[in-house]
Protein backbone atom coordinates (compact mmCIF):
# COMPACT_ATOMS: atom_id res chain seq x y z
CA UNK A 1 0.00 0.00 0.00
CA UNK A 2 1.42 3.44 -1.21
CA UNK A 3 0.94 6.49 -0.07
CA UNK A 4 0.15 9.65 -2.12
CA UNK A 5 -0.22 13.41 -1.39
CA UNK A 6 -2.85 14.83 -3.04
CA UNK A 7 -2.15 18.37 -4.05
CA UNK A 8 1.20 17.25 -5.09
CA UNK A 9 0.73 13.91 -7.02
CA UNK A 10 -2.69 14.21 -8.10
CA UNK A 11 -3.57 17.38 -8.19
CA UNK A 12 -2.81 18.97 -11.94
CA UNK A 13 -1.50 16.05 -12.82
CA UNK A 14 -1.24 15.03 -16.51
CA UNK A 15 -4.41 12.80 -17.12
CA UNK A 16 -4.69 9.46 -20.09
CA UNK A 17 -7.16 7.82 -21.15
CA UNK A 18 -7.33 4.08 -21.08
CA UNK A 19 -5.75 4.17 -24.80
CA UNK A 20 -3.44 6.78 -22.92
CA UNK A 21 -4.27 9.41 -25.01
CA UNK A 22 -3.26 12.60 -23.56
CA UNK A 23 -6.73 14.03 -22.67
CA UNK A 24 -5.78 17.46 -20.00
CA UNK A 25 -4.53 17.41 -16.44
CA UNK A 26 -6.53 17.18 -12.96
CA UNK A 27 -7.46 21.23 -12.99
CA UNK A 28 -9.43 20.58 -9.20
CA UNK A 29 -10.40 18.23 -7.23
CA UNK A 30 -14.00 17.82 -5.84
CA UNK A 31 -14.33 16.70 -2.12
CA UNK A 32 -17.66 15.49 -1.13
CA UNK A 33 -18.91 16.21 2.31
CA UNK A 34 -21.35 13.30 3.73
CA UNK A 35 -23.51 13.66 6.81
CA UNK A 36 -22.09 11.23 9.09
CA UNK A 37 -19.41 9.51 7.46
CA UNK A 38 -16.06 11.03 6.94
CA UNK A 39 -15.59 13.17 4.20
CA UNK A 40 -14.19 11.84 0.96
CA UNK A 41 -12.47 12.72 -3.01
CA UNK A 42 -15.62 12.17 -5.56
CA UNK A 43 -14.85 13.51 -8.98
CA UNK A 44 -11.96 14.85 -10.95
CA UNK A 45 -13.17 18.59 -12.43
CA UNK A 46 -11.11 19.48 -15.86
CA UNK A 47 -11.39 22.23 -18.35
CA UNK A 48 -10.95 25.91 -18.45
CA UNK A 49 -13.35 27.29 -16.74
CA UNK A 50 -12.48 25.22 -13.29
CA UNK A 51 -8.37 25.99 -14.25
CA UNK A 52 -9.59 30.05 -14.41
CA UNK A 53 -10.70 30.00 -10.52
CA UNK A 54 -7.31 28.62 -9.90
CA UNK A 55 -5.65 30.76 -11.76
CA UNK A 56 -6.73 33.57 -10.72
CA UNK A 57 -9.64 36.25 -10.74
CA UNK A 58 -8.17 38.16 -13.99
CA UNK A 59 -8.28 34.93 -16.22
CA UNK A 60 -11.74 33.89 -14.86
CA UNK A 61 -12.59 37.50 -16.18
CA UNK A 62 -10.41 36.31 -19.45
CA UNK A 63 -12.24 33.27 -19.44
CA UNK A 64 -15.67 34.65 -19.86
CA UNK A 65 -14.83 37.35 -22.53
CA UNK A 66 -13.86 34.75 -24.41
CA UNK A 67 -16.46 32.88 -23.97
CA UNK A 68 -18.78 35.57 -24.28
CA UNK A 69 -17.14 37.19 -27.64
CA UNK A 70 -16.99 33.41 -29.10
CA UNK A 71 -20.25 32.68 -28.77
CA UNK A 72 -20.01 29.60 -26.64
CA UNK A 73 -22.49 27.38 -25.05
CA UNK A 74 -21.03 24.10 -23.71
CA UNK A 75 -19.82 24.28 -20.02
CA UNK A 76 -16.41 23.11 -21.12
CA UNK A 77 -16.14 21.41 -18.11
CA UNK A 78 -15.83 17.88 -17.56
CA UNK A 79 -16.67 16.02 -14.03
CA UNK A 80 -15.27 12.56 -13.70
CA UNK A 81 -16.21 9.91 -10.91
CA UNK A 82 -12.74 9.16 -8.82
CA UNK A 83 -13.55 5.65 -9.26
CA UNK A 84 -13.11 5.35 -12.21
CA UNK A 85 -9.55 6.37 -11.56
CA UNK A 86 -7.21 3.48 -12.88
CA UNK A 87 -3.62 4.19 -11.69
CA UNK A 88 -1.49 7.32 -10.12
CA UNK A 89 1.79 7.08 -11.30
CA UNK A 90 3.56 9.86 -13.32
CA UNK A 91 0.15 10.66 -14.73
CA UNK A 92 -3.24 9.42 -13.63
CA UNK A 93 -5.03 7.26 -16.57
CA UNK A 94 -8.49 7.12 -16.09
CA UNK A 95 -11.22 4.48 -17.58
CA UNK A 96 -12.22 7.30 -19.94
CA UNK A 97 -11.96 7.54 -23.73
CA UNK A 98 -10.90 11.01 -25.25
CA UNK A 99 -14.21 11.04 -26.99
CA UNK A 100 -16.25 11.46 -23.29
CA UNK A 101 -14.10 13.78 -22.11
CA UNK A 102 -16.44 17.72 -22.75
CA UNK A 103 -13.15 19.83 -21.89
CA UNK A 104 -11.51 18.12 -25.05
CA UNK A 105 -14.37 19.40 -27.44
CA UNK A 106 -11.88 22.25 -28.64
CA UNK A 107 -9.34 19.61 -29.51
CA UNK A 108 -11.90 17.81 -31.51
CA UNK A 109 -13.55 20.84 -33.18
CA UNK A 110 -10.27 22.38 -34.25
CA UNK A 111 -9.45 18.87 -35.94
CA UNK A 112 -12.49 18.55 -37.87
CA UNK A 113 -13.31 22.36 -38.82
CA UNK A 114 -10.10 23.65 -39.34
CA UNK A 115 -6.82 21.68 -39.07
CA UNK A 116 -7.76 18.82 -40.89
CA UNK A 117 -9.08 20.58 -44.01
CA UNK A 118 -5.36 21.72 -44.46
CA UNK A 119 -3.21 19.31 -46.82
CA UNK A 120 -0.54 16.80 -45.00
CA UNK A 121 -2.94 16.89 -41.98
CA UNK A 122 -4.56 13.63 -41.52
CA UNK A 123 -2.49 10.19 -40.27
CA UNK A 124 -1.01 8.78 -37.36
CA UNK A 125 2.71 9.61 -37.32
CA UNK A 126 4.70 12.06 -39.85
CA UNK B 1 28.44 5.47 -33.95
CA UNK B 2 25.17 5.86 -33.19
CA UNK B 3 26.26 8.22 -30.25
CA UNK B 4 28.72 9.67 -31.84
CA UNK B 5 26.17 10.91 -34.55
CA UNK B 6 23.98 12.01 -31.59
CA UNK B 7 26.59 14.33 -30.00
CA UNK B 8 27.78 15.75 -33.23
CA UNK B 9 24.55 16.45 -34.46
CA UNK B 10 24.02 17.63 -30.88
CA UNK B 11 26.73 20.37 -30.90
CA UNK B 12 25.74 21.25 -34.49
CA UNK B 13 22.33 22.08 -33.16
CA UNK B 14 23.80 24.36 -30.10
CA UNK B 15 26.09 25.80 -32.11
CA UNK B 16 23.05 26.88 -34.43
CA UNK B 17 21.18 27.84 -31.87
CA UNK B 18 23.36 29.68 -29.44
CA UNK B 19 24.12 32.34 -32.70
CA UNK B 20 20.87 33.86 -33.72
CA UNK B 21 20.10 37.43 -34.92
CA UNK B 22 20.01 38.46 -30.70
CA UNK B 23 23.22 37.45 -29.97
CA UNK B 24 24.61 39.13 -33.25
CA UNK B 25 23.04 42.39 -32.54
CA UNK B 26 24.56 42.36 -29.11
CA UNK B 27 27.49 41.46 -29.88
CA UNK B 28 28.07 43.33 -33.13
CA UNK B 29 26.70 46.78 -30.71
CA UNK B 30 28.89 45.57 -27.83
CA UNK B 31 32.03 45.51 -29.97
CA UNK B 32 31.14 48.75 -31.70
CA UNK B 33 31.19 50.12 -28.79
CA UNK B 34 33.30 49.30 -26.33
CA UNK B 35 35.56 47.00 -27.98
CA UNK B 36 36.73 43.93 -26.49
CA UNK B 37 35.73 44.92 -23.08
CA UNK B 38 32.34 42.88 -22.92
CA UNK B 39 33.59 39.58 -24.47
CA UNK B 40 33.41 38.71 -20.50
CA UNK B 41 29.42 39.40 -20.44
CA UNK B 42 29.27 36.92 -23.66
CA UNK B 43 31.08 33.98 -21.55
CA UNK B 44 28.98 34.57 -19.04
CA UNK B 45 25.36 34.05 -20.99
CA UNK B 46 27.60 30.90 -22.25
CA UNK B 47 28.10 29.37 -19.63
CA UNK B 48 25.22 30.51 -18.28
CA UNK B 49 23.11 28.45 -20.77
CA UNK B 50 24.90 25.37 -20.76
CA UNK B 51 24.45 24.66 -17.30
CA UNK B 52 20.63 25.15 -17.81
CA UNK B 53 20.40 23.34 -21.19
CA UNK B 54 22.57 20.23 -19.00
CA UNK B 55 19.99 20.94 -15.85
CA UNK B 56 16.90 20.52 -18.32
CA UNK B 57 18.34 17.81 -20.49
CA UNK B 58 19.43 15.46 -17.51
CA UNK B 59 15.75 16.29 -16.16
CA UNK B 60 14.13 14.75 -18.85
CA UNK B 61 16.23 11.93 -19.40
CA UNK B 62 16.06 10.70 -16.32
CA UNK B 63 12.20 11.91 -15.02
CA UNK B 64 11.03 10.97 -18.95
CA UNK B 65 9.17 14.47 -18.45
CA UNK B 66 9.51 17.70 -19.57
CA UNK B 67 10.29 21.14 -17.71
CA UNK B 68 7.11 22.72 -18.62
CA UNK B 69 4.72 19.39 -17.49
CA UNK B 70 6.81 19.24 -14.24
CA UNK B 71 6.24 23.08 -13.68
CA UNK B 72 2.36 22.60 -14.10
CA UNK B 73 2.40 19.19 -11.88
CA UNK B 74 4.66 20.74 -9.20
CA UNK B 75 4.28 24.21 -8.78
CA UNK B 76 0.46 23.89 -9.26
CA UNK B 77 -1.61 26.03 -12.21
CA UNK B 78 -2.12 29.51 -10.19
CA UNK B 79 1.77 30.03 -10.40
CA UNK B 80 3.08 27.95 -13.76
CA UNK B 81 0.83 30.86 -15.77
CA UNK B 82 3.80 33.40 -14.50
CA UNK B 83 6.22 31.61 -16.37
CA UNK B 84 3.96 30.72 -18.84
CA UNK B 85 2.67 33.91 -19.59
CA UNK B 86 6.33 35.49 -19.56
CA UNK B 87 7.54 32.90 -21.40
CA UNK B 88 5.38 33.39 -24.44
CA UNK B 89 4.92 37.18 -24.03
CA UNK B 90 8.99 37.47 -24.33
CA UNK B 91 9.55 34.43 -26.78
CA UNK B 92 6.69 36.25 -29.35
CA UNK B 93 8.73 39.41 -29.11
CA UNK B 94 12.23 37.27 -30.13
CA UNK B 95 9.92 35.42 -32.67
CA UNK B 96 9.18 38.56 -34.53
CA UNK B 97 12.82 39.19 -34.32
CA UNK B 98 13.84 36.21 -36.05
CA UNK B 99 11.54 36.45 -38.74
CA UNK B 100 12.99 40.05 -38.97
CA UNK B 101 16.41 38.63 -38.93
CA UNK B 102 15.37 36.27 -41.69
CA UNK B 103 13.19 38.88 -43.85
CA UNK B 104 16.56 41.06 -43.41
CA UNK B 105 18.53 38.35 -44.93
CA UNK B 106 16.36 38.02 -47.85
CA UNK B 107 16.47 41.98 -48.33
CA UNK B 108 20.19 42.26 -48.22
CA UNK B 109 20.30 39.76 -51.33
CA UNK B 110 17.00 40.89 -53.28
CA UNK B 111 16.70 44.45 -52.27
CA UNK B 112 12.94 43.68 -51.56
CA UNK B 113 11.83 45.17 -48.26
CA UNK B 114 12.42 43.20 -45.29
CA UNK B 115 8.15 43.70 -44.56
CA UNK B 116 7.27 41.66 -47.96
CA UNK B 117 8.81 38.94 -47.00
CA UNK B 118 7.88 38.31 -43.25
CA UNK B 119 4.79 36.45 -43.80
CA UNK B 120 6.16 34.32 -46.61
CA UNK B 121 9.10 33.30 -44.09
CA UNK B 122 6.54 32.94 -41.74
CA UNK B 123 4.87 30.42 -44.49
CA UNK B 124 7.86 28.61 -45.07
CA UNK B 125 8.69 27.97 -41.13
CA UNK B 126 4.98 26.26 -40.81
CA UNK B 127 5.30 24.14 -44.01
CA UNK B 128 8.82 22.62 -42.30
CA UNK B 129 6.69 22.24 -38.62
CA UNK B 130 3.33 21.03 -40.21
CA UNK B 131 4.82 18.58 -42.66
CA UNK B 132 8.07 17.81 -40.81
CA UNK B 133 9.06 15.30 -38.28
CA UNK B 134 11.25 17.01 -35.21
CA UNK B 135 14.67 15.40 -36.36
CA UNK B 136 13.75 17.43 -39.52
CA UNK B 137 13.21 20.87 -37.33
CA UNK B 138 16.54 19.71 -35.84
CA UNK B 139 18.89 18.27 -38.81
CA UNK B 140 17.81 20.90 -41.37
CA UNK B 141 18.82 23.83 -39.71
CA UNK B 142 21.85 22.48 -37.57
CA UNK B 143 24.29 21.67 -40.45
CA UNK B 144 23.80 24.59 -42.63
CA UNK B 145 24.20 26.46 -39.85
CA UNK B 146 27.92 25.88 -39.72
CA UNK B 147 27.86 28.78 -42.39
CA UNK B 148 28.12 31.08 -39.13
CA UNK B 149 31.52 29.21 -38.76
CA UNK B 150 32.77 32.36 -41.37
CA UNK B 151 32.63 34.33 -38.29
CA UNK B 152 35.40 32.77 -36.53
CA UNK B 153 37.13 32.85 -40.34
CA UNK B 154 36.73 36.98 -40.55
CA UNK B 155 38.28 37.49 -36.69
CA UNK B 156 40.88 35.31 -36.99
CA UNK B 157 42.03 36.98 -40.36
CA UNK B 158 41.82 40.40 -38.49
CA UNK B 159 44.70 39.26 -36.32
CA UNK B 160 43.50 40.27 -32.94
CA UNK B 161 45.57 41.11 -30.33
CA UNK B 162 44.65 37.69 -28.44
CA UNK B 163 46.18 39.01 -24.87
CA UNK B 164 43.93 41.67 -24.89
CA UNK B 165 41.05 39.33 -25.67
CA UNK B 166 42.16 37.07 -22.88
CA UNK B 167 42.05 39.64 -20.22
CA UNK B 168 38.36 40.84 -21.45
CA UNK B 169 37.15 37.72 -20.49
CA UNK B 170 37.27 39.12 -16.92
CA UNK B 171 34.55 41.56 -16.01
CA UNK B 172 35.77 44.76 -15.94
CA UNK B 173 34.19 48.47 -15.02
CA UNK B 174 33.84 50.55 -18.03
CA UNK B 175 35.78 53.89 -18.79
CA UNK B 176 32.43 55.86 -20.43
CA UNK B 177 28.90 55.59 -20.87
CA UNK B 178 28.43 53.33 -17.86
CA UNK B 179 24.50 53.00 -18.28
CA UNK B 180 25.26 51.82 -21.77
CA UNK B 181 27.76 49.79 -20.78
CA UNK B 182 25.46 47.75 -18.15
CA UNK B 183 22.34 47.85 -20.44
CA UNK B 184 24.80 46.15 -23.45
CA UNK B 185 25.44 43.36 -20.12
CA UNK B 186 22.00 42.48 -19.55
CA UNK B 187 21.29 42.40 -23.91
CA UNK B 188 24.21 40.16 -23.86
CA UNK B 189 22.52 38.12 -21.42
CA UNK B 190 19.09 37.84 -22.40
CA UNK B 191 20.21 36.81 -25.85
CA UNK B 192 22.26 34.03 -24.70
CA UNK B 193 20.10 32.53 -21.88
CA UNK B 194 16.48 32.51 -23.59
CA UNK B 195 14.03 30.35 -21.33
CA UNK B 196 12.39 28.98 -24.60
CA UNK B 197 16.22 27.33 -25.14
CA UNK B 198 15.74 25.11 -22.85
CA UNK B 199 12.02 24.41 -23.16
CA UNK B 200 12.58 23.97 -26.47
CA UNK B 201 15.80 21.21 -25.36
CA UNK B 202 14.13 19.31 -22.75
CA UNK B 203 10.95 18.72 -24.94
CA UNK B 204 13.37 17.77 -27.49
CA UNK B 205 15.06 15.03 -25.45
CA UNK B 206 11.12 13.27 -24.97
CA UNK B 207 10.95 14.15 -28.69
CA UNK B 208 14.10 12.20 -29.49
CA UNK B 209 13.75 9.35 -26.72
CA UNK B 210 16.64 9.94 -24.09
CA UNK B 211 17.33 8.01 -21.23
CA UNK B 212 19.78 8.04 -18.67
CA UNK B 213 22.30 6.48 -20.91
CA UNK B 214 22.07 9.91 -22.72
CA UNK B 215 23.53 11.73 -19.77
CA UNK B 216 26.98 11.76 -21.73
CA UNK B 217 25.29 13.23 -24.76
CA UNK B 218 23.20 15.85 -23.01
CA UNK B 219 26.58 17.19 -21.07
CA UNK B 220 28.67 17.53 -24.51
CA UNK B 221 25.57 18.95 -26.46
CA UNK B 222 25.31 21.70 -23.81
CA UNK B 223 28.95 22.12 -22.99
CA UNK B 224 30.83 22.30 -26.25
CA UNK B 225 27.73 23.37 -28.66
CA UNK B 226 27.29 26.22 -26.36
CA UNK B 227 31.14 26.52 -26.00
CA UNK B 228 31.29 26.50 -29.79
CA UNK B 229 28.27 29.00 -29.76
CA UNK B 230 29.35 31.31 -27.37
CA UNK B 231 32.95 31.52 -29.37
CA UNK B 232 31.16 32.43 -32.89
CA UNK B 233 29.49 35.56 -30.78
CA UNK B 234 32.77 36.65 -29.38
CA UNK B 235 34.06 36.18 -33.18
CA UNK B 236 31.00 38.34 -34.01
CA UNK B 237 32.08 40.90 -31.40
CA UNK B 238 35.93 40.83 -32.12
CA UNK B 239 35.27 41.74 -35.89
CA UNK B 240 32.84 44.78 -34.82
CA UNK B 241 35.54 45.91 -32.42
CA UNK B 242 37.98 45.41 -34.72
CA UNK B 243 36.64 47.47 -37.93
CA UNK B 244 33.53 49.52 -36.15
CA UNK B 245 34.69 50.52 -32.80
CA UNK B 246 37.90 52.18 -34.41
CA UNK B 247 35.84 54.41 -36.85
CA UNK B 248 33.44 55.22 -34.12
CA UNK B 249 30.68 53.66 -35.85
CA UNK B 250 27.69 53.01 -34.21
CA UNK B 251 25.36 50.25 -35.03
CA UNK B 252 21.82 51.93 -35.30
CA UNK B 253 20.39 49.68 -38.07
CA UNK B 254 21.15 46.08 -39.05
CA UNK B 255 22.17 46.90 -42.71
CA UNK B 256 25.61 48.15 -40.94
CA UNK B 257 26.24 44.90 -39.37
CA UNK B 258 27.12 43.23 -43.13
CA UNK B 259 29.56 46.06 -44.32
CA UNK B 260 31.73 45.06 -41.01
CA UNK B 261 32.45 41.95 -42.76
CA UNK B 262 33.40 43.85 -46.04
CA UNK B 263 36.90 44.33 -44.83
CA UNK B 264 38.16 40.92 -43.67
CA UNK B 265 35.60 39.02 -46.36
CA UNK B 266 35.51 41.47 -49.02
CA UNK B 267 32.38 41.59 -51.10
CA UNK B 268 31.71 37.77 -50.20
CA UNK B 269 31.17 38.54 -46.89
CA UNK B 270 27.67 40.53 -47.46
CA UNK B 271 26.38 37.61 -48.69
CA UNK B 272 27.54 35.14 -46.36
CA UNK B 273 26.38 37.35 -44.10
CA UNK B 274 23.04 36.93 -45.01
CA UNK B 275 23.45 33.64 -45.55
CA UNK B 276 23.96 32.96 -42.18
CA UNK B 277 21.76 35.47 -40.36
CA UNK B 278 18.46 33.48 -43.04
CA UNK B 279 19.94 30.09 -41.64
CA UNK B 280 20.58 30.92 -37.63
CA UNK B 281 17.49 33.01 -37.48
CA UNK B 282 15.32 30.93 -39.47
CA UNK B 283 16.61 27.56 -37.09
CA UNK B 284 15.67 30.19 -34.37
CA UNK B 285 12.50 30.50 -35.38
CA UNK B 286 11.06 27.21 -35.60
CA UNK B 287 12.54 26.39 -32.66
CA UNK B 288 10.94 29.48 -30.71
CA UNK B 289 8.04 29.26 -31.96
CA UNK B 290 7.77 25.25 -31.13
CA UNK B 291 8.99 25.99 -27.78
CA UNK B 292 5.69 27.83 -27.03
CA UNK B 293 3.41 25.58 -28.30
CA UNK B 294 5.06 22.93 -26.44
CA UNK B 295 4.52 25.18 -22.98
CA UNK B 296 1.15 25.57 -23.94
CA UNK B 297 0.28 22.02 -24.66
CA UNK B 298 2.64 19.93 -22.01
CA UNK B 299 1.13 22.70 -19.20
CA UNK B 300 -2.62 22.03 -20.41
CA UNK B 301 -2.06 18.45 -20.70
CA UNK B 302 -2.89 18.64 -24.54
CA UNK B 303 -1.54 16.34 -27.08
CA UNK B 304 1.63 17.48 -28.91
CA UNK B 305 4.53 16.46 -30.80
CA UNK B 306 6.04 17.08 -33.82
CA UNK B 307 6.27 13.99 -35.27
CA UNK B 308 2.51 13.17 -34.90
CA UNK B 309 0.56 15.06 -37.89
CA UNK B 310 -1.65 18.21 -37.43
CA UNK B 311 -4.90 16.45 -37.30
CA UNK B 312 -3.64 14.43 -33.77
CA UNK B 313 -2.45 17.30 -31.91
CA UNK B 314 -4.23 20.04 -33.24
CA UNK B 315 -4.40 22.60 -30.77
CA UNK B 316 -0.62 22.30 -30.54
CA UNK B 317 -0.27 22.59 -34.56
CA UNK B 318 -3.38 25.68 -34.32
CA UNK B 319 -0.78 27.17 -31.68
CA UNK B 320 2.26 27.18 -33.31
CA UNK B 321 0.01 28.56 -36.91
CA UNK B 322 -1.09 31.96 -35.03
CA UNK B 323 2.05 32.48 -33.01
CA UNK B 324 3.72 32.54 -36.43
CA UNK B 325 1.34 34.49 -38.45
CA UNK B 326 0.57 37.05 -35.45
CA UNK B 327 4.70 37.25 -35.04
CA UNK B 328 5.46 37.77 -38.94
CA UNK B 329 2.69 40.77 -39.22
CA UNK B 330 4.63 42.82 -36.24
CA UNK B 331 7.52 42.97 -39.04
CA UNK B 332 4.56 43.72 -42.06
CA UNK B 333 3.32 46.46 -40.08
CA UNK B 334 6.98 48.29 -39.66
CA UNK B 335 8.33 47.51 -36.32
CA UNK B 336 12.29 48.08 -36.65
CA UNK B 337 13.89 44.71 -36.13
CA UNK B 338 16.56 46.42 -34.51
CA UNK B 339 14.48 47.98 -31.80
CA UNK B 340 12.41 44.99 -31.80
CA UNK B 341 15.76 42.72 -30.84
CA UNK B 342 16.86 45.18 -28.32
CA UNK B 343 13.74 45.30 -26.20
CA UNK B 344 12.98 41.59 -26.35
CA UNK B 345 16.47 40.62 -25.20
CA UNK B 346 16.57 42.83 -22.23
CA UNK B 347 12.40 41.49 -21.46
CA UNK B 348 14.35 37.70 -21.82
CA UNK B 349 16.83 38.71 -19.27
CA UNK B 350 14.27 40.29 -16.77
CA UNK B 351 11.79 36.93 -17.40
CA UNK B 352 14.89 34.83 -16.31
CA UNK B 353 13.90 34.44 -12.28
CA UNK B 354 10.50 33.10 -13.12
CA UNK B 355 12.17 29.60 -15.10
CA UNK B 356 15.45 29.61 -13.73
CA UNK B 357 14.66 29.17 -9.90
CA UNK B 358 11.69 26.73 -10.08
CA UNK B 359 14.29 24.20 -12.13
CA UNK B 360 16.58 24.67 -9.11
CA UNK B 361 13.79 23.30 -7.04
CA UNK B 362 13.32 20.67 -9.53
CA UNK B 363 16.84 19.37 -10.00
CA UNK B 364 17.55 18.94 -6.06
CA UNK B 365 13.96 16.87 -6.36
CA UNK B 366 14.96 12.76 -5.62
CA UNK B 367 11.60 11.24 -6.78
CA UNK B 368 12.33 13.16 -9.86
CA UNK B 369 16.26 12.69 -10.89
CA UNK B 370 16.94 9.92 -8.09
CA UNK B 371 21.03 9.73 -7.90
CA UNK B 372 20.95 12.14 -10.92
CA UNK B 373 19.86 15.05 -8.43
CA UNK B 374 22.09 18.34 -8.71
CA UNK B 375 25.79 17.97 -6.58
CA UNK B 376 27.20 21.02 -4.71
CA UNK B 377 28.84 22.55 -8.16
CA UNK B 378 25.62 22.19 -10.32
CA UNK B 379 23.75 23.52 -7.32
CA UNK B 380 25.74 26.22 -6.81
CA UNK B 381 26.09 27.30 -10.26
CA UNK B 382 21.75 27.65 -10.28
CA UNK B 383 22.06 29.45 -7.11
CA UNK B 384 24.28 31.83 -8.68
CA UNK B 385 22.59 31.91 -12.13
CA UNK B 386 19.13 32.67 -10.11
CA UNK B 387 20.55 35.34 -7.67
CA UNK B 388 22.01 37.20 -11.17
CA UNK B 389 18.66 36.75 -12.69
CA UNK B 390 17.01 38.61 -9.55
CA UNK B 391 19.66 41.41 -10.35
CA UNK B 392 18.62 41.73 -13.89
CA UNK B 393 15.10 41.81 -13.30
CA UNK B 394 15.57 44.73 -10.74
CA UNK B 395 18.12 46.52 -13.16
CA UNK B 396 16.04 45.83 -16.73
CA UNK B 397 13.84 48.53 -16.91
CA UNK B 398 16.02 51.58 -15.50
CA UNK B 399 18.73 50.60 -17.91
CA UNK B 400 16.65 50.03 -20.58
CA UNK B 401 15.69 53.71 -19.96
CA UNK B 402 19.16 55.04 -19.29
CA UNK B 403 21.09 53.40 -21.66
CA UNK B 404 18.91 51.49 -24.43
CA UNK B 405 18.68 54.35 -26.65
Amino acid sequence: MGRLELANDVLDAQLVSRRDEKIGRVDSLLLELRQGRPPRVSAILMGGPVRAEREGRPFVWLSRALRAVLRIRRSGVTRLEFAKVLRIAECVRVDAEERDIEAEYVEHWLASHVVCRMPGAGGDQK
Amino acid sequence: MKKWGELALGVVTSIGGFLEVGSIATSAQAGAEFGYQLAWALLLGTIGLAVLMEASGRLAAVSGRTYADLLRERFGIRFFMLPLVALLLVSFLVLASEIGGVSLALQFVTGVNLRWWALPVALLGWGLLWRGTFSAVEQGTAGLGLVALMFAVAAVKMHPQWGMLGRALLPSIPHHEPARYWYLVISILGASISPYLFVFYSAGAIEDGWSPEHLVVNKVTAGLGNLFGGGLAIAVLVVAALVLAPRHIRIDSYAQVPLMLSQPLGKAGVLLFAGTLFITCFGATVEIVLAMAYALAQGFGWPWSENLRPGKDSRFASSYTVFLFFAALIIVIGVDPLALTNISMVLTAASLPVTVVPLLVLMNDRTLLRRYVNGPFANTALVVLALMSVVVLVAALPLQLTGGG
